[in-house]
């Protein structure tokens, strides 16, 4: 058997054999898609064990920096101890995953956008989240109390081919009358096109961890969904939150709490009414692309 | 769908089927032979962004397979359908027939996986020695001497009876 012969003979294998119907092109992509989901969500676990150890060094290491424990106020300002500006935010702290060599929108080398427009649209969330805050309390708390944190991430591809984007205000609500208490208002805002369920109590399976009890609300003729904590989800941070969905499928989580963190007391009242809270997640400074 | 996506089912609507036909030579059944082009497609679309010239796509595409098959195989992923001992020498070739050609399949099936890789891309897919080596990661002396040796088991898988069918 000479090398013409196996090529003749690999022919007529082929010839003989009845191959199947062309494999399905959507099949291939979409389990390409979770490949890199899952390559993305493996890095930003190990950004993370990578951050944990940092910040586990730099406690270790510099106990004098850390023992302040106070937080840093800047209305609608930059990140604690970050180098960024107001106009360029960014609550990660970890190092970039460039390492993964996976394709981020518009040429970024993450999922979170530190500058340009889509940083700005979080930014520009923060004075919407200002203008709810009751008399009493405070986003403004001076050196020493908290800071305003927002972020501007990458979600995904949309199924027409758009991006979906989270933008997320996490704003610490100071007591005005000096005892510093803390408590918590913060806004996730998850753009069109996304997959989130419809329904104003569905879409809260899709917040971050908070479980308990819903029931819809009526906020001007538009539902909303309002969920208290029992503490039986992964997220115990929040008690409170309100689930809006626009027409156009834009969907905004706005969460409250008594408390801002363990090192500080916590207010004696949630922030803000149930009333107030409804109103807030179906404001229109928060219907962002 | 995003350009890059649309890019990519373009390729493998175009590629994919070829693919797939080197795949069968390789393992021998086309149900294995879509999960090991699934595999190979789902490596080439995490690699997608990074492959700038799309004429060297079909190389590294068909480097992922075979690197695939030939590591999956040596974990044992494919032994467990092997064809029978006895099928090559029951068979009766008198020519031309589907069942003379599967002989053929059943024979490349008792060549060694690397062996069989080196057959397939030499006289399949008609690559050089140079991008047979390129694709396995081997020396040229090696995909010479391995092509040397696969010949050899097929001659003896298949003794006389390989001169009715090449006919």
């Amino acid at each position: 058997m000479n090398e013409d012969e196996v090529r003749s003979a690999l022919r007529g294998v082929m010839v003989a054999s009845s191959p199947p119907p062309p494999m399905d092109t959507r099949t291939a992509v979409e389990a390409g898609r979770k490949a890199q989901r899952r390559r993305r969500a493996t890095w930003a676990g190990a950004v993370a064990g990578v951050a944990v150890v940092g910040i586990a060094a730099g406690a270790a290491l510099l106990p004098g920096a850390m023992s302040g424990g106070g937080l840093e106020a800047a209305n609608g300002g930059a990140a604690p101890g970050s180098a960024s500006t107001g106009a360029a935010p960014s609550t990660t702290g970890g190092p970039d995953v460039e390492a993964s060599e996976t394709a981020w929108p518009d040429g970024q080398s993450d999922r979170t956008a530190t500058s340009g427009p889509r940083a700005a649209k979080s930014v520009g969330m923060v004075p919407v989240l200002t203008g709810a805050v009751p008399p009493g309390l405070t986003l403004q708390g001076g050196a020493g109390t908290a800071a305003v944190r927002t972020q501007s991430q990458f979600l995904d591809y949309a199924a027409d081919g758009g991006q979906v984007w989270e933008y997320l205000v996490d704003a610490p609500l100071v007591k005005t009358d000096g005892s510093g208490a803390v408590g918590t208002l913060h806004v996730q805002v998850t753009t069109a096109g996304n997959t989130y369920p419809t329904g104003p109590c569905e879409v809260t399976g899709q917040s971050w961890g908070i479980k308990g009890p819903c029931r819809v609300v009526d906020v001007g003729g538009e539902q909303v969904g309002l969920l208290t904590s029992d503490g039986s989800g992964d997220q115990k941070r929040f008690d409170q939150l309100a689930a809006y969905r626009h027409d156009d499928g834009t969907v905004v989580f706005v969460y409250q709490a008594k408390q801002h963190g363990e090192s500080v007391p916590a207010l004696a009242a949630l922030p803000l009414t149930e009333v107030q809270l409804t109103e807030l997640a179906t404001s229109p400074g928060f219907h962002v692309d | 769908m995003s350009d890059r996506d649309a890019e990519f089912a373009e390729y493998f609507a175009a590629r994919s089927g070829a693919m797939r036909g080197t795949a069968y030579l390789l393992c021998g059944d086309w149900h294995r032979a879509e999960d090991l082009v699934q595999v190979t497609f789902t490596k080439l679309y995490l690699a997608w962004r990074r492959i700038a010239r799309h004429e060297v796509v079909d190389a590294y595409t068909r480097q992922i397979l075979v690197r695939t098959f030939v590591s999956d195989t040596r974990r044992g992923q494919y032994r467990r359908e092997r064809f029978s001992d006895g099928a090559p020498e029951a068979a009766s070739p008198t020519g031309g027939s589907a069942e003379d050609r599967l002989v053929v399949l059943a024979a490349l099936e008792h060549v060694p996986p690397r062996q069989r890789a080196v057959l397939v891309l030499r006289y399949w897919e008609d690559l050089s020695v140079e991008e047979t080596a390129r694709a396995l990661k081997c020396t040229t002396g090696t995909v010479k001497s391995q092509a040397a040796r696969g010949l050899q088991t097929l001659r003896g898988r298949l003794a006389d009876d390989y001169q009715e069918w090449v006919r």
